[in-house]
């Protein structure tokens, strides 16, 4: 994109200008009005199904480590300081890309990095990261039934210890 | 990358185009793409089930957007 | 994608002396750790130290009502075809965000020098928090409004829109884009949390980028 200004009319024009408030339109005060801006990007980039299943380990990651505890959604989020509601869409929304922040609590509660946590979001996909083979094993395992099985609970901590050894390159 | 592409309009189409373009001081290739913007803004509202309305200078009136 | 337009200078109030920033064209996650892990900590605490000196929130212009409706609304269009986001980053840090509209609803110009001319619609510009006269009392970079302003102008140029620029200034931002920028006041918009409506017109935007000297 060309920009029409120089380096010098902009220290001119800096100097000239008063010191005071230049906000526009809708204040940032956090990540929410942009986070699709990041996602919908990359989705554009990769335009593959790999995104779908990646996200469906998070979803399926954050439902299992609820129904390993006996914890509704309000009593995860009261653990680990997040909002009910974005669990909730976590839950439910395959294409939701969680704050930041969240994703970090949910590695404290595992015990994991955040990196490894990150990792099972989109924004890992373009870094073609070494946790997709696991993760979509794990996925492939996990059914969604009210009460875990045995089987299941190993999957689980078998992905938990995966994530905890994880090392981004 | 750009892309070439030609249209086929009518007399009475290719005069509303030039018209526009005269008016809005844009070139064939920008007046198209504004108007590429402002239907896919409109139908991505439609799409999810919103409503578009057009008010009335004078604020009396309300009537709902048809797009086809 | 995220991609460096070019280096800038912005200015450290603290050391007196330009720095080099750098502008780019797009987003990723680093800046929205940055916002999230950064900005709105900071936000949450100026807040919370208002609410004990008594100082009301328009007063640090930290509102949280023009930030609900506005979610809803930026919410409400997701295309990149018509979306642009810029960001400007200097010292490992977010300094200033920028969305931009190139198309839609709002980008019909009400200035009478031309009315319904295309423009580009600034849907925000937010700067740190750090970087706020009105939150903190050292405010760190100055600039990052006038390097945003100055490329959302050269955006409009780029798309055959002379320049035109259309945006709904926060309050406490009004003066600088009356008498900085060199905006009209078009009034208060009711449609807009009655936040007021400016525009830079093509007449004004011909000669934006001339340096003071040469006028």
């Amino acid at each position: 994109m060309k920009l029409h200004f120089t380096n010098d009319w902009l220290r001119s024009q800096i100097d000239r200008d008063a010191d005071i408030e230049c906000d526009v339109g809708v204040p940032v005060h956090d990540t929410s009005p942009l986070e699709r801006f990041v996602q919908s990007k990359l989705n554009q980039r990769t335009g593959e199904s790999a995104p779908e299943q990646k996200m469906a380990v998070l979803h399926v990651l954050v439902h299992q480590l609820r129904r390993r505890d006996n914890l509704t959604v309000s009593q995860l989020a009261e653990r680990i300081r997040v909002e009910a509601a974005e669990l909730e869409t976590i839950e439910r929304d395959r294409d939701y890309v969680p704050r930041p922040r969240t994703l970090h609590m949910l590695a404290s509660y595992m015990k994991v990095s955040t990196q490894a946590v990150q990792s099972l979001t989109s924004e890992a996909i373009a870094r073609n990261d070494n946790v997709t083979e696991a993760a979509l094993k794990f996925a492939a395992s996990s059914k969604d039934l009210s009460s875990l099985t045995s089987a299941e609970r190993r999957g689980l901590n078998n992905f938990v210890k995966f994530l905890a050894d994880y090392k981004s390159e | 990358m750009k892309r070439t592409m030609t249209l086929n309009l009518t007399d009475a189409e290719m005069s509303v185009l030039e018209v526009l373009c005269e008016e809005k001081g844009l070139s064939k290739t920008a007046l198209v793409r504004q108007a590429l913007r402002l239907y896919k803004s409109v139908d991505e509202r439609l799409a999810r089930g919103d409503k578009v309305f057009v008010e009335s200078a004078n604020k009396t009136e309300k009537a709902e957007l048809m797009v086809l | 994608m995220k991609m460096l337009l070019r280096a800038v200078p912005l200015k450290n109030r603290l050391s007196d002396k330009f720095e080099e920033a750098s502008l780019f064209q797009g987003i990723d996650a680093d800046n929205l750790a940055h916002i999230e892990g950064r900005w709105r900590p900071m936000f949450e605490q100026r807040k919370l130290h208002a609410k004990t000196t008594g100082e009301s929130l328009s007063e640090i212009n930290a509102e949280d009502a023009h930030w609900q409706w506005g979610k809803k609304m930026i919410a409400a269009v997701q295309d990149p075809f018509i979306f642009d986001i810029f960001v400007l980053e200097c010292a490992g840090n977010t300094q200033a965000i920028m969305l931009v509209r190139k198309g839609g609803e709002k980008c019909f110009s009400r200035h009478p020098d031309h009315l319904r001319a295309p423009l580009i619609y600034v849907d925000f510009l937010s700067t740190a928090p750090w970087n706020r006269p009105k939150l903190v009392s050292e405010p760190v970079y100055k600039g990052g409004g006038r390097i945003l302003i100055s490329t959302a102008v050269s955006l409009s140029l780029n798309e055959e829109m002379q320049g035109r620029i259309g945006l709904h200034s926060l309050p406490g931002a009004e003066e600088f884009y009356l008498n900085q920028i060199g905006m009209t006041d078009l009034g208060k918009d009711s449609d807009y949390g009655g936040l007021r409506y400016f525009e830079l017109s093509a007449p004004k935007a011909a000669n934006f980028f001339i340096l003071p000297q040469q006028q």
